[in-house]
């Protein structure tokens, strides 16, 4: 395997990467209580176009002086988005699928690698994103609590300590020395949320999660990140719970095509999206 | 500057991550929060073992009972070529020097599985990701320990008996453990980017076992060498480019009561050095780009 067979061209489909993108909220915020600093931030995957790169196709493009990379596609998921988050706030992110929204919380948790720009986090960062916390389905929910908690890089004590307050919360007791596969897609979010929101994260960055649990646990959930942001926490949110996002955010971004549309009051935000996704037909902003 | 620093602002430490520039991160940080998530490592390797066979009637008996078998199944093929005529005790020597073998063996094809497989926990959670062959690693170490147990009680019952030297086997299996390491890290990182990795690598192992001396001798090995038209002097030295071949020496020397030779020893140490050094440079300088391309 040499070099050449798995780098990809720098692709010119859209602007290059570093061109200086103004920051979506300029109100400057001190640095001191900066919790999260986003810079110009681009994030690119490298998507193998019908298949993974396997022998046969790496023989037929030699054969064929074939451009090898000519079936790696190059996709921009997130484009120069710019802005900072103040300690203690919530910060809502609206969009239509496929906006970057997802991939954007996973650059600010450095699970994927900026293409350029810088992200700055300052204090312990927790997600809950839409997979859950990479649950193995053969594990009983309660090892999967401890792999989840080890996973955030919790000791077995601190897991212990906590593990009856995630069962309670979670609202799973019943099944919780059950193996995973047994759990509807409901009882997984929900443990999913009691997790990762006992961790005791500075910084919580959550996909969606709020759509997993029933009406009582949405309740709960709602307490639980007041209570979060009570002790100072900071929490991003990515949600199509839309009058959720009205009460609980701070402030609230747009994201398009992995762009930041606008930034700015919750209520004026996803004022803003509901009126350009109902003249656009897009169904997603209706999900509430 | 690497993709992920720590920086000063005031008192407090900022995380920042940047671009990734294809260099390695820097190791000591890496290895210090590797050992700071020691018993994720460990749960992540319980996870597999008990995964793998959780849902067959003999359960965790297959760690044992698979090799085991296979030994059977080797026993017979080389009784039947050579004619029934085996010298004493040639049972445990082939069942030995197998489970030797599938500890690296094992070791990666589940670190080739590793990172692929890992995909919820790439996408979701940030964590040194040489965990992962890591633990598949420590798995497969699980395995050969188990396996030991069944090989004492062969011996034994054949008539073998237990000698001073024996205590060379923990270093040895330290050794393995190390190696076994850097092999499953470049397997791990080779089929991120190449996917059949995963279906060559049993036929590569095949291979690798015919070459070493598990199902013949040492001398068998250098006698061959020396028939395919290799320098008479040289043959015992070019046995050693085999990684396995120190170590399966210094396993059946230990139990024939000898001392393994200097050239087992260093050579031990110099591919527990080496497989690292390569599967680690390859592995780390590559890992943040792991989560876009599985």
């Amino acid at each position: 395997m040499s070099e050449s067979t798995i780098s990809t061209p720098v692709s010119d489909v859209t602007p290059a990467p570093g061109v200086h993108v103004e920051c979506a909220n300029p109100t400057s915020i001190p640095d001191e209580d900066v919790a999260i600093r986003v810079r110009d931030l681009w994030i690119r995957y490298r998507t193998v176009l019908d298949k993974k790169k396997t022998l046969r196709g790496l023989i037929s493009s030699w054969a064929t002086r074939h451009d090898r990379n000519d079936d790696v596609r190059v996709v921009d998921a997130v484009r120069g988005v710019s802005f900072d988050v103040a300690h203690g706030s919530v910060l809502g992110i609206v969009g239509p699928n496929g906006a970057g929204k997802s991939t954007l919380l996973r650059g600010i948790a450095g699970i994927l690698p900026p293409e350029a720009g810088r992200v700055e986090t300052d204090g312990h960062v927790a997600t809950l994103l839409a997979l859950g916390l990479g649950f193995n389905m053969k594990l009983t929910g309660r090892e999967n609590i401890t792999l989840g908690g080890l996973t955030a890089g919790l000791t077995r004590d601190e897991i212990k300590d906590r593990e009856e307050d995630i069962i309670d919360f979670s609202g799973v007791r019943d099944f919780i020395d059950m193996p995973l596969r047994t759990y509807s897609s409901g009882m997984k979010g929900r443990l999913a949320f009691s997790v990762s929101t006992s961790m005791d994260p500075d910084i919580l960055l959550i996909d969606e999660a709020l759509s997993a649990g029933d009406a009582a646990f949405k309740k709960r959930a709602n307490e639980r990140m007041e209570e979060l942001l009570g002790r100072g926490r900071t929490i991003i949110v990515v949600s199509h719970g839309l009058s959720s996002l009205r009460t609980m955010a701070d402030q609230a971004m747009w994201l398009q095509a992995g762009r930041v549309i606008a930034m700015g009051d919750p209520d004026e935000i996803v004022d803003a999206y509901t009126d350009s996704a109902q003249t656009t037909g897009n169904a997603a902003a209706n999900d509430d | 500057m690497p993709s992920t620093a720590t920086i000063g602002r005031g008192d407090r430490r900022v995380t920042v991550h940047t671009a990734h520039d294809g260099t390695l991160p820097p190791v000591g940080p890496y290895i210090a929060e590797v050992w700071r998530r020691r018993r994720f490592v460990l749960s992540m390797a319980e996870t597999q073992l008990k995964a793998a066979n959780y849902d067959t009637f003999f359960g965790q008996l297959w760690q044992v009972l698979n090799p085991l078998l296979l030994a059977m199944v080797y026993y017979f093929i080389v009784s039947v070529l050579s004619g029934g005529n085996q010298p004493p005790g040639f049972l445990s020597y082939l069942v030995g020097g197998l489970f030797l073998y599938y500890y690296p063996r094992s070791a990666m094809g589940a670190g080739a599985g590793s990172v692929v497989g890992g995909g919820g926990l790439l996408l979701n959670a940030a964590f040194p990701r040489a965990i992962l062959p890591l633990s598949a690693t420590l798995s497969a170490g699980y395995n050969y320990v188990n396996t030991l147990v069944v090989f004492f009680v062969i011996f034994l019952i054949e008539g073998g008996s237990l000698h001073f030297q024996l205590l060379w086997l923990p270093p040895m299996v330290v050794l393995l453990t190390v190696m076994s390491f850097g092999l499953a890290m470049l397997s791990g990182v080779s089929t991120v980017y190449f996917r059949d990795t995963s279906s060559f690598l049993p036929y590569a192992l095949r291979i690798w076992m015919y070459v070493s001396p598990v199902l013949f001798t040492y001398d068998d090995l250098v006698a061959q060498i020396d028939r395919m038209g290799a320098p008479a002097a040289w043959a015992p030295y070019i046995a050693y480019l085999n990684p396995l071949v120190p170590f399966l020496n210094t396993w059946h020397k230990s139990l024939e009561g000898v001392n393994p030779s200097q050239l087992d020893v260093l050579g031990m140490i110099v591919w527990a050095l080496v497989m690292p050094l390569i599967g680690g440079y390859f592995f780390l300088s590559r890992e943040r780009e792991f989560a876009v391309r599985v």
